[in-house]
């Protein structure tokens, strides 16, 4: 099908479903542990639970693949970090709900607290050694030759 | 930044907005939104502009705020 918009209509639209589309993740992992507290069936939650994983890992091998990491950040200490701190917050706070009141919850959400922040900080370095080592090859693709 | 330059260019062609936005492809609408500085078209959009006044890039669209800085 032939295009009709000028490339400023389209700018406009991209804009328009770049923000729509982010509207619409943040709704579906924020309902994810609404419906948790709500109705404490984490099946119920399985069709939101894989469409945020599959957009996620959808943009981060896209990411990956150009060379990319974020418009604000390049990989380092500091976002590893921050990214191994929110994951485990976040994570930690839907389990917390699902084991709340059973025996050993405090040492479980410690534990998971950990867990989830080593895993999130191992899988944010390598994804930033990916991001990396892309954006030097892309660069060697499109240099002159010496 | 508003780019006088363009509108000038323009209307020394006797075109309107709406003409030239045929001549190179987009619409009206982006032709205004250009002249009033509120859209940075692409590379290629420009030289269909300056090919169509029959300007050069400079003409149209070298920035006069950059220029001074440069010369004091």
């Amino acid at each position: 099908m032939k295009r009709i918009t000028d490339e400023r209509q389209q700018y406009e639209i991209y804009r328009i479903e770049h923000f729509a589309l982010w509207i619409v993740f943040w709704l579906l992992v924020a309902s994810i542990p609404v419906q948790l507290l709500l109705f404490r069936e984490p099946v119920m939650m399985l069709g939101e639970c894989a469409s945020v994983l599959i957009v996620s890992v959808f943009i981060l091998i896209s990411f990956a693949k150009r060379g990319l990491w974020g418009s604000c950040t390049t990989p380092s200490l500091k976002t590893h970090l921050l990214s191994g701190l929110l994951t485990a917050v976040i994570g930690t706070s839907i389990i917390a709900i699902l084991v709340w009141g059973k025996d050993s919850f405090l040492s479980f959400v410690l534990l998971s607290f950990v867990a989830l922040f080593l895993v999130a900080f191992a899988l944010s370095y390598a994804v930033g050694m990916v991001v990396k080592k892309r954006e030097e090859a892309l660069a060697d693709e499109t240099d002159e030759p010496h | 930044m508003k780019n006088k330059q363009m509108k000038m260019a323009r209307i020394e062609n006797d075109l309107s907005q709406e003409q030239l936005a045929m001549r190179v492809g987009v619409t009206r609408q982006t032709i205004g939104l250009i002249e009033a500085g509120k859209f940075n078209p692409s590379i290629h959009l420009c030289v269909l502009i300056c090919k169509a006044l029959h300007k050069t890039l400079d003409d149209i669209f070298w920035e006069e705020n950059i220029d001074e800085t440069n010369h004091g």
